[in-house]
Parts: C-alpha cells; structure tokens; sequence
C-alpha cells in the first residue's frame, strides 16, 4: 500500500468570494488568507487529502471520475469546491432573506440604515434559536414590511396632500 | 417657551429608552415596550420616532460596538437628554394609573 505523507495544517478553499479552511477533518470558515491552491503540493499528498476530504464528506470514487471525464480540473479542485458549495449553501439556508434585506436599503434613510439592519439581524438570530430558522424567516419578512410602512407612510401621506387635509380638520 | 407636546408612541418611546440606561438602542427599545404594554413593535416604528426625538433634542445619539450576532453592522445607543426628562416627568406613570374620574375625592382626605 503506498505510503501518504503527512498533510500541511490546512487546505484552503475558495468560493463564491468566501474562503474556507479543511482541517481535523472539519470544513469551516477561514481568515483572510491567500488562495486555496498550493504550488509544488505532492501527488501523495494530493492523494491524502482526497482521502480525507472524500471521507468526511461521503463522496463516492465514481462521483469524482465522472467529474473528471467532463473537466480538466485536478481531482482535489472538484471535490474542495464541492465541499465548499455545501457549506455556503449551509450557511444560506441560515442567514436571513437576503430580499427582504435588501428591500431595506430601498426604503430606509441612510442614517437609520446599519442600526436597523443590525437590529433586525439581531433578532433574527434570537428567533432562530427561539421559533426555528423558518418562523425567524417569516418574522424578519414582517419586520421588514413594518418597517417599510414606518418609514414610507408618513412620506407617501405628505406627498398626496393627505396629512394636509387631516391637520386642517384637527386630526394628527 | 411652550412646552412641546409627545405623542403617546413617542411617550413609550422616551420612557423605554430611560428605562433601557446605557444600553438604548432600536432592538432593546422595541423589546422594552412589548414587555411594558405588551404589544408588538417594530423596530423600524422605533427607529422613525427615535430620529423625531432627536430633532426635537429629547435623546442624543452615538455608535456603539460591534457584534458579531449583528452581521458586523453597529449598534446606535440613544440616551434621554435632560429636556427629554422634562417632558417626559409629568407622564411618568400615567400609563399604568387610570386617571381619577372628576370630583373624586382623593382616599384619606376626609
């Protein structure tokens, strides 16, 4: 059986402008560092962290050939950015609607913009320990509706002439 | 000089930021009056009377930490200035003692 050297402390991988590290057997967030890709790595080692990678993530043999066939990409590449499309995904899937945030840079002034985005982030993750990431989802969705009433109704009513006509007939 | 009038939200408002102490921001505001009034608010709600007040120089504002539960954006920390507590002092607990009908006579004054 050959002999595989020992692996280098992490393999970093890049995707989607994130940067992941694979270490113990684990695939999780890195710092800012350079690219993945390490010149003058060794085929042994290439090969032991196939193993490692390919073991910690249930990836099959024939999986990887199939890729290989359609590609040009080194064996490692495909099942790094495999594992790194996973975790992102992973993460998405707990983050908060990126829609709805988004809809908050429309309507909200730029001086209440960071504080509230922050706030609602916040409570979000509050809420997903609480209720579950999907109920935190739907409340994020209704914060942000309420907040867009907040902040437009009052511009929308001064625009038609309606907040006019109510503070001439005593109503505020 | 007249002084000038609150509304009953900003009312809320002004007290739970008083409440809250140092740490008075949007969140921790909006939590403070479902807890006192037991209604649900928004956060944006909050944020549209804390900006009022501070034109009217009822609260100051300033930056406050990060932290990482709030995706690397700042906190802002409001605190009620001393005008604010001016106006604020005649409506300290109003809201949990129902006004006495008129001609009432006030218990032990007999």
């Amino acid at each position: 059986m050959e002999k595989v050297a020992k692996p280098s402390p992490g393999l970093e991988v890049r995707r989607n402008g994130r940067r992941f590290v694979f270490r113990d057997g684990k695939m999780t967030a890195a710092g800012p560092k350079s690219g993945w890709y390490e010149p003058g790595l060794s085929a042994s080692e290439i090969k032991y962290r196939e193993q490692l990678v390919a073991g910690a993530l249930g990836v099959t043999a024939d999986a990887i050939a199939r890729d290989l066939k359609r590609s040009t990409v080194t064996r490692l590449e495909i099942i790094a950015s495999n594992a790194a499309a996973r975790i992102v995904a992973e993460s998405e899937k707990r983050s908060p609607p990126k829609g709805a945030a988004g809809l908050v840079a429309f309507f909200a002034p730029v001086k209440v913009r960071e504080q509230l985005l922050g706030d609602l982030e916040e409570a979000y993750f509050d809420n997903v320990k609480r209720i579950g990431p999907r109920a935190a989802k739907w409340s994020y969705r209704y914060q942000v509706a309420a907040a867009a009433v907040a902040f437009l109704g009052p511009r929308i009513l001064a625009w038609s002439g309606v907040a006019a006509v109510l503070k001439r007939f005593g109503a505020s | 000089m007249a002084r000038e009038q609150l509304g009953v939200f900003e009312a809320e408002v002004l007290r739970a930021t008083m409440a809250c102490g140092t740490d008075a921001y949007g969140l921790a505001i909006s939590r403070a009056i479902e807890a006192e009034t037991g209604r649900t608010v928004s956060v944006g709600a909050v944020y549209t009377v804390l900006d009022r007040l501070e034109q009217k120089g009822f609260v100051s504002s300033r930056w406050g930490e990060v932290t990482p539960t709030r995706g690397g954006r700042r906190k802002r920390l409001y605190i009620i200035s001393a005008r604010g507590q001016a106006a604020l002092s005649p409506r300290v607990g109003s809201t949990q003692r129902p006004a006495e009908p008129a001609g009432a006579v006030p218990v032990g004054a007999r």
